[in-house]
């Protein structure tokens, strides 16, 4: 790289390693730190510029144009660039490979931005750039979005946004910035459209209001014409009917004041006439109570007459009842004794029966006891059982099955009549006529005869030599048993033996039979105790027969008995009714004396009292009757009550009159009539008041033009409203979209910030003690605190030195990641101007080791005029820079 | 006889619907009308001019309107009777009564007080129903034709103001004007025509060809039909003619578009940018269909550049429809990489849906695209 005419250097040419690190060191002022700014300015700067960036890389002791060359590698491309600005402006540009070309001025400032912009990064460039002097914390803006797509190849989480994006982000922030403050609050922009919206409502109500009011204003005085309208029509009619109840009124009361006289004289009459009337009826009532009193002591006197009378037939009636009862007592006695001879007859009768009875049972058991003896008899005697018949009946088929045998052998013959002739054959006989055919199975030994005739003699058959020998005892066998039963000489051996086999089962049959029949008859008898009992039974039936007497007869049957009973047991009942009914008569005869005596005494000494009193109040009349005799008496009662009559007429007469006018009533009607009136009178006035009122209010604020105002206001309020929700909206959504964008970025920044703080870890880990690890901060990537040995402490409060080294570090990591891991990515050379001033002697060493180790993944170039501090760079190349001219 | 009728000036009118700055002439405008429904009736040549009720937009507007109203009537060559309405009834505080009317009033102009016929030509009488208050007990053009007598020969003409009770279903007003006696009022020959207001559109009641709604002769709204005319009425004999003439130069237009790629939107801004009048033309539009990003910010950058020369572009929020969808490719073409793009598909992810966050994600998408330094590349 070549300067000329740049600041103070008059001259400069240094050579830098293509890879690994440089070390450039000379004397201070003598350019060093100009070098990366001219590479800085060649790049980007056309010729033709003339900023002041120019303008203050320009020599200032003489009046040249500053001019760079450099040789530069990049990607595949080798070239040599040069610029001269200001004075003869020149760009030149030759490029070796990979094809040979050169190109002057602008296009080949085109030119050389292109091959940079595809294989290097500029803007990672300046910020890996640590210049003389420049903060040391942290990465210079830039460097985060250039190494995003490096770090999203090292975090694999495909999260580089870009350059663009740092724009993009600070675009939103800058539209939220309009409506809302760092800390999210609304700013003054949005909070005035709200203010001007409540304010606008405010406006819009008072306009409406004042509206509303004038709106009630002509409504109530519309109302309060047509009312006021309305009282001025009432208004005579309710005068004149004033004037007409106070007319009334004076009348009314008047009529009143005469009425009350006339019946005030009307009562003072009425009580003399009432007065008299007492003195009449006193009279009166006490010459009724004498004449009642003689009345009720004429009525006790016919009453005991009376009273006497009955008394007789009272004793008329005990001595009948008495009779009857007398005769009721006899008739019961002999209904007692024809029910009690029943009742024996009865009894005898019974006897009889079971005398009888028992005498039928006597009979039936000694002929049950015959039944027994012939039975056991027979039993006794008969050997015939189940077994021996089944044994004789095996016999006797044995016996046929021979027989069968002998008859299978016999010889058929077949007999042809020639005349009449009779055949007897095994106890058949046949008649046979001329020309007749019959046909016989004739056994061995057997015989047909023809009486008078012949006699045909069957030969002995011929053995076959299959045939068994045919036993010959079955017969003897048979006969042996038939004879153990004892029927052997029985035509029929087998059915005799049959026929006592089923004898004997009757036998038993009847046997059990007589047993039982013998049983039910004895019950807990013997026959000697039954005919004990019959003896004696007969003995007491020949005795009543013999005592009873002849009449009535003695009843020829039980039924006929029991019925005669009955009927005696019914007419004793009967009699029984009858004699109480005819003590209870004589009962009742009695009490009804005894009730009439009482009567008697009692009516005795109520006719004492009666004449008593009779003649007190007599009396006592004749005394009054010496002062005031009953007609004056009379007279003077008539008198006075036909004077009452007359002054009750003249009080009602009165009192007719001052009916029609109810004083009261007209009084209050009067009252409320007038009062009607002042309240028209005011309600007038009140009226009258509130419509002039009304009319100044409308006449003051018709003109005011408040429809136009309200309208005026709402189209504010609308106005208003639209503002703010436009505002509001714009604010939601520039919030909304920081929110989003902010969000994906830190979580982006936090991808980022592993691979980061691993290369950083790794570069440091001969410069600080052993397990020493760095916090960075996701959204800058600055390192934040540093833990070493256990503690933690803050980058700011670390010493110079050791910021100082991290600053170096964070840098070259950086670098190191964009180069990628083999160095082969698109790397940039960082530039380290005069740095580790502070470091001392034993981070030296380190700091060392990690260029070195970044060296062997990206160029860098370190600038100082002190290049012991870097004497620990083993792979360094050294470069030494000398002032000139 | 040939007069005109209209109705429903509603001068003073603060159209709180219009933008502020096309309200001023919104309120010019409707007194333009004025002055041309004068020049319409002298042209005609009309005996008179009926104005069926609500002549102002309110008893309390500026007095300074009114006086321009006023100003606007001295056009008339030919009387003017005016009905008062419901918005400007014959009350405490009516307008008519103002001292900016009845100082500056033109002799030609009768303002109808009650329902006493007036004779306005030989042979020719009116009868108007004047609302006194703005909430009258009863039906006022019963009232009117109540005290009316055998016309012997004269010609009636009924001016009323208020709904008729065939479009009333569902109200409570109580001021119904009942169509029965309207008809059996012309059958019986008591009146010969009917000239209603209140209702903004111009249209024959319940098909009586002599009852009619004049309609305002400046539009209000969209849905009005027949709006921005007057009607010529002609009683020759027996015979009737009603014809109507433009008066109105403004209009309320209710328009759909269905939008679902990018010449969509582009055949949207060109039907916008064709539409004659914007500057008297308020549009409503409901907007249906699918864009991608680009041509949804596309969409809202036309309707932002084409609301500021319409008198009123608005988009129904109950009917907008857009639904934002992905690009072909399934990348928003912000040139957009790494977070950025993450970022970018999340909130696209929450536009394209419906959740609560839809609408201000599809705002934030239109502002990422402002944004973006690659946007549109």
């Amino acid at each position: 790289m070549l300067l000329r005419d740049f600041r103070g250097v008059d001259e400069a040419e240094v050579a830098f390693a293509p890879s690994g690190v440089t070390i450039v060191h000379g004397p201070n002022e003598v350019g060093k730190s100009s070098i990366a700014e001219a590479l800085d300015v060649l790049i980007r700067h056309p010729d033709s510029s003339r900023r002041d960036d120019i303008r203050a890389v320009k020599p200032v002791h003489r009046d040249a144009g500053p001019f760079v060359e450099a040789d530069i590698q990049c990607g595949p491309f080798r070239f040599t660039y040069s610029k001269r600005w200001l004075r003869q402006p020149c760009t030149e540009l030759t490029i070796r490979a990979p094809a040979a070309r050169q190109a002057t001025g602008r296009e080949a400032h085109d030119a050389v931005m292109a091959m940079l912009r595809e294989h290097a990064d500029l803007d990672l460039f300046r910020a890996l750039w640590l210049r003389q002097g420049g903060s040391l914390d942290v990465l210079a803006p830039g460097a985060r979005g250039s190494l995003g797509a490096a770090l999203d190849a090292a975090a694999s989480a495909g999260s580089a946004a870009g350059d663009d994006a740092d724009v993009l982000i600070a675009a939103i922030e800058g539209e939220r910035a309009q409506w809302y403050t760092e800390t999210g609050l609304e700013k003054a922009v949005l909070t005035s459209l709200r203010a001007r919206v409540e304010t606008a409502e405010e406006a819009h109500e008072r306009a409406a209001g004042a509206l509303a009011g004038l709106a009630g204003c002509v409504d109530d005085l519309g109302r309060l014409r047509r009312e006021l309208s309305a009282l001025d029509a009432v208004e005579p009619a309710r005068r004149k009917a004033v004037t007409d109840l106070e007319e009334a009124v004076g009348h009314a009361r008047a009529a009143s004041a005469a009425a009350r006289e006339a019946r005030l004289l009307s009562d003072a009459q009425a009580a003399r006439s009432g007065q008299a009337q007492s003195a009449l009826a006193a009279r009166r009532e006490a010459i009724a109570r004498i004449g009642h009193d003689a009345t009720q002591a004429a009525a006790v006197r016919d009453e005991a007459e009376r009273a006497r009378a009955h008394g007789a037939g009272d004793l008329q009636r005990r001595d009948a009842a008495q009779t009857a009862l007398d005769a009721a007592a006899a008739a019961l006695a002999s209904a007692q004794d024809a029910f009690e001879q029943t009742d024996r007859d009865d009894l005898h009768l019974r006897d009889v029966l079971d005398r009888d009875q028992l005498g039928e049972r006597l009979g039936r058991v000694r002929a049950a006891d015959r039944l027994i003896a012939d039975g056991e008899s027979f039993l006794a005697g008969c050997v015939v059982d189940d077994a021996l018949m089944r044994r004789i009946d095996a016999a006797a088929e044995e016996r046929a099955v021979e027989r069968g045998r002998r008859e299978a052998a016999a010889v058929p013959v077949r007999v042809v009549a020639e005349a009449t002739v009779q055949m007897e054959f095994d106890g058949s006989t046949w008649h046979l006529d001329p020309g007749d055919e019959t046909a016989v199975a004739a056994p061995a030994g057997s015989e047909i005869r023809l009486p008078g005739i012949a006699r045909v003699l069957v030969g002995p058959p011929v053995a076959h030599p299959d045939d068994p020998a045919v036993p010959d005892d079955a017969e003897q066998v048979l006969m042996a048993l038939l004879g153990q039963a004892g029927v052997a000489d029985e035509a029929d051996g087998v059915g005799a033996a049959r026929a006592l086999l089923r004898r004997r089962g009757e036998e038993e049959t009847r046997l059990r039979a007589a047993r039982a029949t013998r049983a039910v008859d004895l019950r807990d008898l013997t026959p000697d105790e039954m005919d004990d009992k019959i003896a004696r039974a007969d003995e007491r039936i020949a005795l009543y027969v013999a005592t009873r007497g002849d009449s009535p007869a003695i009843p020829g049957e039980r039924d006929t008995a029991k019925a005669v009973r009955a009927a005696a047991e019914e007419r004793l009942g009967r009699a029984r009714e009858g004699a109480d009914r005819a003590r209870e008569s004589l009962d009742v005869a009695k009490a009804a004396m005894l009730d009439a005596e009482r009567d008697a005494a009692g009516r005795t000494e109520r006719l004492a009292v009666i004449d008593e009193r009779i003649a007190a109040a007599g009396a006592d009349l004749e005394a009054v009757r010496a002062g005031s005799p009953d007609d004056v008496l009379e007279s003077e009662a008539l008198r006075a009550a036909v004077e009452d009559l007359e002054a009750d007429v003249t009080a009602a007469r009165a009192e007719a009159d001052a009916a029609g006018t109810d004083v009261d009533s007209l009084a209050e009607r009067l009252a409320n009539a007038a009062d009607a009136v002042r309240r028209l009178t005011e309600d007038r006035g009140q009226a009258r008041i509130a419509i002039a009122r009304l009319e100044a209010a409308i006449d003051r604020d018709g003109d005011l033009g408040l429809a136009d105002r309200v309208g005026e206001a709402s189209n504010a309020v609308s106005d208003a409203r639209h503002d703010l929700a436009v505002g509001q909206r714009r604010a939601d959504t520039a919030r909304y979209l920081h929110e989003v964008m902010t969000r994906h970025r830190d979580e982006a920044h936090r991808a980022y910030v592993a691979p980061y703080r691993a290369e950083v870890e790794r570069l440091a880990r001969g410069v600080f003690p052993p397990g020493t690890s760095v916090e960075v901060a996701h959204e800058d990537l600055a390192i934040i605190t540093r833990t070493s040995d256990g503690r933690t402490v803050p980058l700011r409060d670390l010493s110079g030195g050791a910021r100082e080294q991290l600053g170096v570090i964070g840098r070259l990591a950086a670098a190191c990641i964009a180069a990628g891991p083999t160095g082969e990515a698109q790397g940039v050379p960082v530039i380290i101007d005069d740095a580790l001033g502070f470091t001392d002697a034993s981070r030296l060493e380190g700091m060392g080791a990690a260029l070195a180790a970044a060296g062997e993944r990206t160029q860098v170039i370190v600038l100082t005029c002190a290049p012991e501090r870097y004497a620990a760079v083993g792979t360094a190349a050294t470069v030494r820079m000398d002032p000139r001219g | 006889m040939r007069f005109l009728h209209t109705a429903d000036w509603h001068l003073g009118m603060t159209a709180g619907f219009l933008s502020a700055e096309a309200r001023p002439r919104y309120a010019e405008d409707r007194r333009r009308a004025v002055r041309e429904i004068a020049r319409i009736a002298e042209e005609e040549g009309a005996g008179f001019v009926v104005v069926s009720g609500d002549v102002f937009d309110s008893n309390q507007i500026d007095r300074a309107e009114v006086s321009r109203a006023v100003e606007a009537m001295g056009a008339f060559t030919v009387p003017l009777y005016i009905l008062p309405g419901n918005h400007d009834p014959l009350d405490a505080a009516s307008v008519y009564t103002s001292r900016a009317f009845t100082t500056g009033k033109p002799d030609l102009v009768t303002v109808i007080g009650d329902t006493e016929p007036i004779p306005v030509a030989p042979g020719i009488e009116i009868v108007g129903a004047p609302w006194t208050s703005r909430r009258p007990a009863g039906d006022p053009a019963a009232l009117a034709l109540a005290g009316l007598t055998d016309p012997r020969g004269t010609t009636r003409i009924l001016i009323a103001h208020g709904i008729v009770d065939g479009d009333a279903i569902g109200t409570d007003v109580q001021a119904l004007i009942a169509i029965a006696p309207l008809r059996r009022a012309l059958a019986e020959g008591t009146v010969r025509y009917v000239a209603l207001g209140d209702h903004h559109s111009a249209r024959e009641v319940c098909g009586e060809h002599a009852i009619r709604y004049a309609g305002t002769p400046e539009p209000t709204q969209a849905s009005e039909q027949g709006a921005g005319e007057v009607l010529v009425v002609t009683l020759d004999g027996d015979h009737l003619d009603v014809r109507s003439r433009r008066v109105g130069t403004w209009q309320f237009l209710r328009r759909p578009f269905d939008l679902r790629s990018g010449e969509d939107v582009e055949a949207f801004d060109s039907a916008l940018a064709d539409t004659p009048g914007k500057e008297r033309t308020v549009l409503r539009l409901d907007l249906t269909g699918s864009l991608t990003v680009a041509e949804d910010v596309l969409l809202h950058q036309v309707l932002d550049v084409r609301s500021d020369v319409f008198a009123g572009l608005t988009v129904s929020d109950r009917t907008y429809d857009v639904a934002v969808i992905a690009d072909g490719d399934g990348i928003l073409p912000l040139g957009l990489s790494g977070y950025a793009q993450g970022a970018a598909e999340e909130i696209a992810g929450v536009a394209m849906g419906d959740g609560a966050d839809a609408g201000v994600a599809r705002d934030a998408l239109r502002l990422l695209y402002r944004l973006a330094p690659g946007a549109g590349s």
